[in-house]
């Protein structure tokens, strides 16, 4: 069984002189699913579980963890495997302080056993380097739409306005998306920021909007649609079809085919003088 | 005194009933949200009065999210300054449970006491509370680990059980007989089958948590070791202090737009970094475990030892929206655990 | 939409845009007075942010001047202001707002002309899609 090998890895991990803890899921204490854990004892890695409710991004904890010394075992599924690429490339984990266990993913299920709709249309790199893993790391062949799904590029525009619109006003500016998101680890978050002071916490649609618009325009390139921040927010508003969307749009302009999957650079941090021009039309 | 009865199929019009005399709130359903939100009935969405806990608590109604106190602008003669009033409207809750109105008398212990926040006082004094007796949403409840009764809940000015096809009703202040003088139209003598239905709900609000402090007391909780752990999961997304009940930090910012602006509070959030942030650059809070630790301890001890009570409703919102599905509960018994073991060791 | 008059905000970089501007002052060509020209010294100052910020705080539209590609004072500059330009049209696309509203042109110092017709071309874009209502709904009680 695959989870009991994880947690033999990780109890052989935790062994070691340079270890400091490992980072993988355990059991809600109602039974209602999976939460990230952090095991620092041997003892403790019955706690670990491996199964298709671990929906939680192990990754996006490691830069938070902070301290320079020792070695962090982390449980890393295809998703957060494509995080955990992005975050080493961009500098903000160091590959020689994790240890990488990778943990084959067929896809995840909702409560109701349906494939989760995040699943759908699943990429995740399988020649990223794990220094376990529980089986072959292969990316499943799992459908590429979730049935019944919204598709923005199916409305018009007035329809996509009135649509976030109705989804912003349900916002209520927890900011929980921006603290799940892998992406955001900024020490200084523009939205942190008091001088200036970008946006204020005023309820209103503009400043809704301009939280919502910024933050995916930071992520862009960077994204790698694990649906993370539509998972946690309370009021259900559809942030993975926002970010999604101008991961799309960025894969389409520059032929990237999306963070965490190939080991270029987001297209943000780069330029091409040969990049599409729509500006220079001379329609004078 | 004879118990009254409404009949299910007349709730609606008993909203616009009060309506006439009142500005009504009461749980309704909005699209996308999985759980109802306070809403005025008869503006298009559908009532939702049951034992299912709205996202945001009743507080919202009290101390707004966001609420302007004043405008200024600049005047020929110098700076003008208008200032937003509450407005002068009665108001009637229909549908609040028990957690959340306990939660108004926990906050009236900090905003109603001298200096008493005049808007807050102002709302609760114009607004009259009519229960719902609740038989308990999901096994994330524990009201009744807090000596809270779900099903006559201290606080309220009247109370609906549900029994059979509706509700038998009771007034139990001045406020709530006269709102049921109100709805009199609506209401019918309960049969005795209906009056003893609802003496026999039950709730689901699990009662063996415990949020006491163990026998030592809290002294040595400081340092222990759970608020490391809990730290390392918790993402300080906030959404804890947001939907909580008891909550009641707020911030005042200005905002200026051209020669005039206006002066608002927010709802703030001990969790964020700024939290304690001073203009001189230091934070006497600048770690994350700190903020984790703080957030806790004043919930459980602080606001205790100041007020009497803990400040928590057991209403479960904080484990059920956590992303990392932690709530107070929890942590209160990995304390108390870590407290025996240490105390064994 | 008859009588209304949009906002625009210009930014205009200081080596080309901004001369071009200059030039079409002295030259005196006729332009609509709805822009407010902001200078910078090259147009990849311009942050997104501040783009969007222009846009929830009132402004119709967003124009912002650089040098053409390959003549940028700073020499790259303006070719990430085209690739962020890139995106912030999809970031828009998606989000229902009209590509219209934020526009991104390359006008020299020589071109008076062509900074006096970029205006004018913009203005009536923007006048034509009328203001951008975001509508403040504040939620205070």
């Amino acid at each position: 069984m695959q989870q009991d090998r994880l947690r033999e890895i990780a109890a052989g991990f935790l062994g070691r002189q340079d270890a400091r803890c490992f980072v993988g899921w355990e059991d809600l204490p109602d039974g209602s699913g999976t939460r990230v854990t952090v095991v620092s004892r041997p003892a403790r890695v019955s706690r670990l579980v491996w199964n298709r409710s671990c929906f939680a991004n192990t990754v996006a904890l490691l830069p938070r963890l902070g301290g320079t010394k020792g070695v962090i075992g982390v449980a890393v599924k295809g998703c957060d495997a494509r995080a955990l690429r992005e975050l080493i490339r961009s500098g903000q984990v160091d590959r020689a302080a994790v240890h990488v266990v990778g943990v084959p993913c067929d896809g995840l299920r909702e409560r109701d056993g349906s494939l989760a709709r995040r699943c759908h249309g699943c990429r995740y790199p399988a020649d990223f380097e794990y220094d376990e893993v529980l089986g072959p790391m292969v990316t499943p062949d799992l459908p590429a739409h979730p049935p019944d799904d919204l598709d923005l590029g199916s409305m018009s525009r007035e329809e996509r306005r009135a649509f976030w619109n109705a989804e912003f006003d349900r916002c209520i500016r927890c900011e929980a998306c921006r603290r799940i998101c892998y992406a955001c680890f900024c020490p200084r978050c523009i939205f942190e920021s008091t001088d200036p002071r970008w946006v204020s916490r005023r309820d209103g649609r503009p400043e809704k909007l301009f939280f919502h618009a910024v933050r995916a325009y930071h992520l862009a390139g960077r994204c790698i649609a694990c649906d993370e921040c539509a998972r946690v927010c309370p009021a259900g508003v559809r942030l993975d079809l926002l970010n999604r969307a101008l991961r799309d749009g960025i894969a389409a302009l520059f032929g990237y085919e999306g963070a965490g999957v190939s080991d270029i650079e987001p297209p943000l941090r780069d330029f091409c003088v040969d990049d599409p021009d729509p500006f220079a039309k001379g329609r004078t | 005194m004879t118990s009254m009865f409404l009949e299910r199929g007349l709730l609606e019009e008993a909203a616009v009933l009060l309506a006439r005399t009142a500005e009504v709130w009461a749980p309704v359903d909005e699209p996308g949200l999985d759980a109802p939100s306070f809403g005025r009935p008869g503006e298009g969405l559908p009532l939702a009065i049951g034992p299912r806990l709205p996202l945001l608590p009743l507080k919202t109604l009290f101390l707004p999210r966001v609420e302007e106190l004043f405008r200024f602008a600049g005047g020929a003669e110098g700076p003008v300054v208008v200032a937003a009033d509450v407005p002068e409207r009665e108001r009637v809750v229909l549908g609040a449970l028990a957690c959340d109105i306990r939660s108004l008398e926990l906050l009236d212990r900090v905003l109603l006491a001298e200096p008493a926040d005049e808007r807050y006082r102002q709302r609760r004094e114009r607004t009259t509370l009519l229960a719902l007796a609740c038989t308990g949403e999901s096994p994330a409840c524990f009201c009744t680990s807090l000596n809270i009764d779900p099903l006559r809940p201290s606080g309220a000015d009247g109370l609906l059980s549900p029994t059979g096809e509706g509700w038998l009703v009771e007034a139990l202040t001045g406020k709530g007989r006269d709102l049921f003088e109100r709805l009199e139209p609506l209401l019918r003598p309960a049969t005795a089958a209906e009056i003893e239905a609802a003496g026999a709900l039950a709730s689901i609000s699990r009662a063996a948590v415990s949020l006491d402090p163990p026998p030592g007391g809290w002294d040595r909780v400081w340092e222990l070791a759970t608020w490391e752990e809990t730290a390392t999961r918790c993402i300080a997304c906030g959404i804890c202090t947001v939907l909580c009940p008891t909550c009641h930090c707020f911030d005042v910012q200005d905002e200026k737009r051209g020669s005039g602006g206006a002066r608002f509070r927010v709802w703030d959030t001990c969790m964020s970094q700024q939290f304690t942030q001073m203009a001189h650059g230091m934070n006497p809070r600048p770690l994350h475990f700190s903020r984790v630790r703080q957030r806790f301890l004043h919930k459980l001890v602080y606001f205790a030892e100041r007020y009497g009570a803990i400040a928590c409703v057991g209403c479960g919102r904080c484990a059920r929206r956590c992303p990392n599905a932690t709530g107070i509960d929890e942590i209160a018994a990995r304390l108390r655990a870590d407290l025996e073991e240490d105390g064994n060791a | 939409m008859s009588g209304f008059e949009p906002r625009i905000l210009v930014f205009a970089c200081n080596w080309c845009s901004y001369a071009g501007a200059d030039m079409a002052g002295v030259s005196r060509f006729q332009m609509p007075p709805n822009c407010r020209v902001v200078r910078v010294m090259c147009s990849a100052r311009v942050r997104p942010e501040q783009v969007v910020a222009a846009l929830v705080r009132g402004v119709d539209g967003v124009l912002v001047l650089g040098c053409h590609p390959g003549d940028c004072h700073y020499a790259e500059g303006n070719y990430h202001t085209r690739r962020r330009a890139l995106v912030l049209e999809r970031l828009f696309d998606a989000l229902g707002i009209e590509r219209e509203r934020f526009q991104v042109s390359w006008v020299s110092a020589a071109e008076g002309a062509r900074f006096a017709e970029t205006i004018r071309r913009v203005v009536e874009d923007v006048r034509r899609l009328g203001p951008l209502r975001l509508e403040a709904t504040d939620a205070a009680g």
